[in-house]
C-alpha cells in the first residue's frame, strides 16, 4: 500500500490559495508546521473533502480522491480519513459514547456492534468512566482523548490531526503528548500532524514541512529544519536549540555534557530549549555571571538579512545568533576557535 | 413615549375586557358556529405547520446551503407573502387553483377536485401565508449553525441526511420551535387570503377570524367571545416564546 500523496493547489471562499506537494508513508508521521493562517487547516479540509481542490490531485493508497482534470471528487463521507479537529468539535448534544459510536454507526458493517466498540476506544485511552457525560462538559484534555477516540473508531486509511494540544493548558499538555506519541505510533496508516508548536512537530513526526503564506518553504527531518533553516521565518519559527537530556538538581546531561538549568523542579527525562540570540560569543574566556561557557568551533556562518546564524560544533552543535557587526567586530570566520557562554536562566525545560 | 406605547396597546386589550359578556361566555364559545370554526382554525392550523415543516425545512435548508444561480429570486418568491396583503395571495390563489385556474381547471378536469372554498383551500390559503415565517426563521438558524460541525460529522462518514438528522436539527431546535409557533400564531390568525380563495361557509371554511368579522354585524357578544379567546390563544404563545426567542 503506497501512503497519502497530494499535488494540489486550493482556493479557500475568502480567496485565500494554498498548495502542496506531500508524500506521507504508511506508518510515519509527517508534521505540517506553520503559524496561524499559513494555511494548514485549509490543507486538512482538502484532505478530508470538505473542500474541492482547483488543480493536481489527492490520492491515498492508490485510490483517488480528487483529482478535477479526471473529474473525480470522492466527497468526506466516502473517504475514510479520521480527523481530530481544531476545538476538537465533539457534537455537545451528544454523549462521549454517541460521539465516538458516530462514525462506527455511519458503516454498515459495525451499525450493530458500534456501542460495544466505542466503549473499547475509551477504555484503551483511559476515559471508560466518561461515557455517559455530555461532550459539552469536558476539560481540555477529556474533548482531545474523546476526539482521538472518535476520530480512530472507525478505522480509517489516513489520520490527521489539527493542532491537537493547542486548547489544552501546559500541565495537562505533556501527559496528552505522550499519550498522543502512542497513539500516533499505534495507528498503520500514514499520519499528519498540523501544528504551530516546533516543539511538537520534533516530538512526534518523522518529518516536517514548514508551510508560510500558502506554501511549504522548508521540509526536512527534524534535525534539518532546526540546523539548516533556509528562510528567517523557518529560523525563527525552528530554529531553537533543542536537546533532549536527564536532568537532574538543575543538571542536565546532554550526550555526557553537562548543562546548568535554573529550573531545578524537573527531572528524568527532559526537552532543553535555547534561544539563538540568548548566546553568546567570545574569542576569549570570558568572565561573568553565565554557567555555561565552553570552547568550541565555528563551523558555519549564515547571513539572514540583519542576522548571522553561527553553527558551533562540539562538545555540543548549537546555533547562536548574532548581529554582523558582531561578526566583523570579533573577525569570525569558519574553523576558529571560540568561547560560546549563556545563562542557566536561559534554557527552557520541558519533561518529554 | 415608551408608556404612550404601552397605552397604545392596552386600550384595545381593555376594549374588549370592558365589553365582554362574562357571564353568557360559556354558552357564547360552545355555540355550534364557534366549536366549527375553532375545530376548523385548528385543523387549519396544525396543518399549515406540518405542510410547512415538510416543504419550508428543506426550502430553509436550500437557501442557506446551496449556492445556486437565482437564489435571491427565490427568496424573494418565497418571502412574498410575508409583504403582500393577504388577500391579494388569496386573489391570487383563486385564479390559479381556482375551478377555473390555471391549475385549477386541467384539476378539476383530471380528478374533479375542486381546491377553493373547501377545508383545502382554507388548508393552502393559510400555508401560503404561514410557511414564509418557518422558511425565514430557520434559514437564518441554519446559517447560524457551526457548519464545521457538519464537516467533523461527514468525515465520519455520515451521509447528508444523517448530518441533519443527528447534528444539524439538534442546533437549530430552539430555532425550529420559534418557527414553528409563529407560523402557527400566524396561521391562526389568518383572515384575508382565506376569505378570498376559501370563502365564508359556516361549518366548512369559516375560520375563527372569518367568525368575528361576520358576527360583528350581527352578533357582537359572540364576537367579543371568540376575540377573547384569540387574545388568549395568542398570550399563550408569545409567553411560551419569551425565553427562546423573543428576549434574545
Amino acid at each position: 500500500m503506497s501512503g497519502l500523496v497530494a499535488d494540489l493547489r486550493a482556493t479557500r471562499p475568502t480567496g485565500f490559495h494554498v498548495e502542496l506537494q506531500i508524500e506521507i508513508q504508511p506508518g510515519t508521521t509527517v508534521a505540517l508546521l506553520g503559524p496561524n493562517g499559513a494555511g494548514k487547516s485549509t490543507i486538512v479540509e482538502v484532505l478530508a473533502g470538505l473542500l474541492a481542490i482547483d488543480e493536481g490531485s489527492v490520492r491515498l493508497g492508490g485510490r483517488v480522491f480528487d483529482s478535477p482534470l479526471d473529474d473525480v471528487f470522492v466527497p468526506p463521507e466516502n473517504r475514510q480519513v479520521g480527523v481530530v479537529f481544531q476545538d476538537y468539535l465533539l457534537f455537545p448534544n451528544m454523549t462521549v459514547l454517541e460521539n465516538v459510536a458516530f462514525g462506527l454507526r455511519a458503516k454498515t458493517s459495525s451499525k450493530d456492534s458500534a456501542p460495544a466498540i466505542a466503549a473499547s476506544w475509551l477504555e484503551k485511552l483511559g476515559i471508560g468512566d466518561l461515557a455517559r457525560q455530555k461532550a459539552g462538559e469536558l476539560s481540555g484534555g477529556q474533548a482531545q482523548r474523546v476526539a482521538l477516540a472518535r476520530a480512530l473508531s472507525p478505522d480509517p486509511d489516513l489520520l490527521l490531526l489539527d493542532e491537537p494540544m493547542a486548547a489544552l493548558d501546559a500541565t495537562t499538555r505533556v501527559q496528552v503528548r505522550r499519550e498522543l506519541a502512542d497513539a500516533l505510533e499505534a495507528f498503520a496508516g500514514p499520519r499528519l500532524l498540523i501544528t504551530h508548536d516546533p516543539t511538537e512537530a520534533f516530538l512526534l513526526a518523522d518529518q516536517i514541512y514548514v508551510m508560510e503564506g500558502g506554501s511549504i518553504s522548508q521540509r526536512g527531518s527534524a534535525e534539518e529544519i532546526r540546523l539548516r533553516p533556509r528562510t528567517p521565518y523557518v529560523a525563527d519559527l525552528a530554529g531553537a536549540n533543542l536537546f533532549r537530556g536527564v536532568a537532574r538538581d538543575g543538571l542536565i546531561d546532554v550526550g555526557g555534557h553537562k548543562l546548568h538549568a535554573a529550573n531545578s523542579s524537573v527531572s528524568g527525562e527532559v526537552l532543553a530549549t535555547l534561544h539563538p540570540r540568548a548566546i553568546s560569543v567570545h574569542r576569549e574566556h570570558p568572565e561573568g555571571s553565565p554557567r555555561n561557557v565552553w570552547e568550541t568551533e565555528l563551523t558555519r556562518i549564515e547571513h539572514y538579512g540583519d542576522r548571522v546564524r553561527l553553527l558551533t560544533g562540539s562538545p555540543l552543535v548549537m546555533t547562536a545568533e548574532v548581529t554582523p557587526s558582531a561578526v566583523e567586530a570579533l573577525e569570525l570566520s569558519t574553523g576558529i576557535t571560540v568561547w560560546v557562554s549563556f545563562k542557566a536562566t536561559e534554557i527552557g525545560l520541558e519533561e518529554a | 413615549m415608551a408608556s404612550v406605547a404601552v397605552v397604545f396597546f392596552l386600550i384595545p386589550l381593555i376594549g374588549l375586557l370592558a365589553r365582554a359578556p362574562w357571564s353568557d361566555l360559556g354558552s357564547l364559545l360552545s355555540s355550534e358556529v364557534v366549536v366549527d370554526a375553532l375545530v376548523l382554525s385548528l385543523v387549519a392550523s396544525i396543518a399549515a405547520v406540518v405542510l410547512s415543516a415538510l416543504l419550508g425545512v428543506p426550502m430553509a435548508w436550500v437557501l442557506a446551503r446551496v449556492a445556486f444561480r437565482g437564489r435571491a429570486f427565490v427568496r424573494g418568491l418565497v418571502l412574498l407573502p410575508l409583504v403582500l396583503p393577504p388577500i391579494v395571495g388569496g386573489a391570487a390563489l383563486l385564479f390559479a387553483l381556482g375551478r377555473r385556474g390555471v391549475v385549477g381547471e386541467p384539476l378539476y378536469e383530471a380528478t374533479g377536485l375542486v381546491l377553493p372554498f373547501s377545508i383545502w383551500g382554507v388548508i393552502i390559503a393559510v400555508t401560503f401565508v404561514s410557511m414564509p415565517f418557518l422558511i425565514i426563521t430557520v434559514e437564518a438558524a441554519l446559517r447560524n449553525v457551526d457548519q464545521r460541525y457538519e464537516g467533523a460529522a461527514a468525515s465520519l462518514g455520515a451521509s447528508r441526511w444523517t448530518v441533519f438528522r443527528r447534528v444539524t436539527l439538534p442546533m437549530i431546535g430552539p430555532s425550529l420551535l420559534a418557527g414553528f409557533v409563529l407560523t402557527w400564531a400566524r396561521a391562526i390568525g389568518e383572515f384575508g387570503a382565506t376569505v378570498a380563495f376559501a370563502g365564508n361557509l359556516q361549518g366548512t371554511t369559516q375560520t375563527l377570524p372569518l367568525a368575528v368579522f361576520v358576527s360583528l354585524e350581527s352578533d357582537r357578544d359572540t364576537a367579543i367571545a371568540i376575540s377573547l379567546l384569540l387574545v388568549a390563544v395568542s398570550l399563550t404563545v408569545l409567553i411560551g416564546l419569551r425565553d427562546r426567542w423573543l428576549s434574545r
